[in-house]
């Protein structure tokens, strides 16, 4: 006999233990068209003043490298930390050999001078069409709302970086 | 001089090198002189970081020595083109990612992690001009949902006779329902090649071996793995240590007949012709050979660069360094140890 109390708790069973079940497949950074990426080759770090204005322009044109017009910058103060953390070298420690996805985890001194990436998400699978091959090692992006930035790595530290426009969008 | 001879002696130049084993024979159906296949058996990568954390008794076996043979593989290929060609292939569990973290690893981090902890090592492995082909592992098989391991395989016809896979399949594939054991035959053949859905579908029996261990002691072999006699010589094509069914000690025929049965069937099934399987996983390097009734079948299991082995003649426990190659109807495996 239907039984609707019963079909609800099944349906209440199977809702609670499926997501355990799913396969989550990792997050993705794709390096984008030329005209939303900062640099065609990562800005070597630290960062010098020819790169950082590079990163100003296209921060300020919305992650347009060929705007036109300027477009207001949500996170103008702290994308401006950013350029100034990635300017000492003593911020670009990480620890490359920890398993984690708390990128602030693994780039502390970073995180401690640019908290624009504080609770980000480290992504190490950074699709890059261009190459003959995935990187390696492989490089390290963390998002903020707009913008992923690509960090290329070697021996503990950050060693380059590009901005991507972000293909994710916030939801309405 | 042949492909066998200029590996070895490309072997010799940068380390101790003892035949393991060797097996000449036509009925290996796999006479190509003009190319030779070299297997990099388990080397289960963790972090320093990790190891120390989880207590783990042992890690990968001479790292400096095989990184230079990677490197004495990637000259070795060069100098043989144009006429030769040399395909190097790493069959499995390259990384740990059991021993690295303690569950899911949905960001493939602990990828990243255990390959910036090695990393001249795997740029090394993963150098373009060298083209290594990697095999999917038990250890490392979640790779597969990782967009930078996409072209990580679960097994490789080597035509037209050899099949090459893990070999982690025969620990289980007996106990399967028909459905996947279907599934399982796929990997036995080119026409059919495992998709991701299909490794989706068999990932929890993966998963399954991996319940209730913690892999602190030892992997797979809690004493060091039986190998048969070695001997150190010259390069002279004669056939050495070979296990033969029938004869040979069970513990030295493991998995030849479940190979035998599997290729058996994939040869009904899609119309190859396999004669021989290449795997790892055992960490025991050794050759087997099913010759009865006219029936041969060969069984190459390259070993590992983990855990321990002995010979018949020494119970000494030595490391497990082993590299292995197949061309021109011969298998081989040698034995590595740093030069003194």
């Amino acid at each position: 006999m239907y039984n609707p109390g019963m079909t609800l708790r099944a349906t209440l069973v199977v809702l609670l233990f499926t997501p355990a079940c799913v396969v989550r497949y990792p997050t993705v950074v794709p390096i984008r068209e030329q005209q939303f990426r900062s640099h065609d080759q990562p800005a070597a770090l630290p960062l010098q003043k020819d790169d950082r204005a590079d990163f100003e322009h296209f921060l300020g044109y919305g992650g347009n490298r060929f705007g036109r017009n300027p477009v207001p910058d949500a996170q103008a103060a702290g994308h401006k930390q950013t350029l100034d953390a990635l300017e000492k070298d003593s911020n670009l420690a990480i620890r490359g050999d920890l398993a984690s996805s708390d990128f602030c985890a693994i780039a502390a001194p970073l995180c401690a001078a640019a908290p624009i990436f504080r609770k980000r998400i480290a992504v190490t699978q950074v699709i890059d069409a261009r190459e003959r091959q995935p990187a390696v090692p492989d490089p390290i992006a963390v998002c903020d709302d707009e913008y992923c930035w690509v960090f290329r790595q070697a021996a503990n530290r950050l060693t380059g970086v590009v901005v991507v426009r972000s293909v994710k969008r916030a939801q309405p | 001089m042949s492909l066998h001879s200029d590996l070895l002696a490309a072997l010799r130049s940068l380390a101790q090198v003892q035949l393991v084993a060797r097996l000449k024979d036509a009925r290996l159906n796999f006479p190509q002189t003009g190319e030779l296949h070299v297997f990099l058996p388990d080397i289960h990568l963790i972090t320093a970081a990790r190891r120390a954390e989880a207590g783990y008794l042992y890690g990968a076996n001479y790292p400096d020595l095989l990184e230079a043979v990677v490197g004495a593989l990637g000259r070795f290929k060069r100098n043989a083109a144009p006429a030769g060609e040399v395909v190097v292939y790493q069959i499995g569990d390259l990384f740990d990612l059991w021993r690295q973290v303690d569950g899911l690893d949905p960001e493939a981090n602990a990828a990243s992690a255990i390959q910036n902890d090695h990393a001249s090592l795997l740029a090394a492995l993963r150098d373009a001009d060298l083209n290594t082909q990697f095999l999917l592992g038990n250890h490392d098989y979640d790779l597969y949902r990782f967009p930078n391991f996409d072209a990580w395989q679960r097994s490789f016809i080597l035509e037209p006779s050899v099949m090459l896979l893990h070999g982690d399949i025969f620990d289980w594939v007996e106990n399967l329902p028909a459905e996947l054991k279907n599934l399982v035959l796929y990997l036995f053949t080119a026409s059919h090649p495992a998709g991701t859905a299909d490794l989706e579908k068999m990932r929890p029996l993966n998963r399954n071996r991996q319940i209730g261990k913690d892999f602190r002691a030892y992997i797979q072999n809690r004493e060091p793995a039986r190998t048969g006699t070695w001997r150190a010589n010259g390069y002279d094509g004669e056939s050495w240590n070979v296990q033969v069914s029938g004869t040979a000690p069970a513990e030295m025929l493991l998995y030849l007949e479940a190979a035998r049965a599997r290729c058996a069937e994939a040869n009904r099934q899609f119309g190859s012709a396999l004669s021989a399987a290449v795997i790892g996983h055992t960490h025991q390097a050794r050759i087997a050979v099913h010759d009865e009734d006219g029936e041969f079948f060969a069984l190459m299991d390259c070993g590992a660069w983990i855990e321990n082995c002995r010979t018949d003649d020494d119970p000494t426990p030595r490391p497990n360094a082993q590299i292995a190659a197949l061309g021109a109807n011969e298998m081989v495996i040698y034995q590595l140890a740093p030069l003194e």
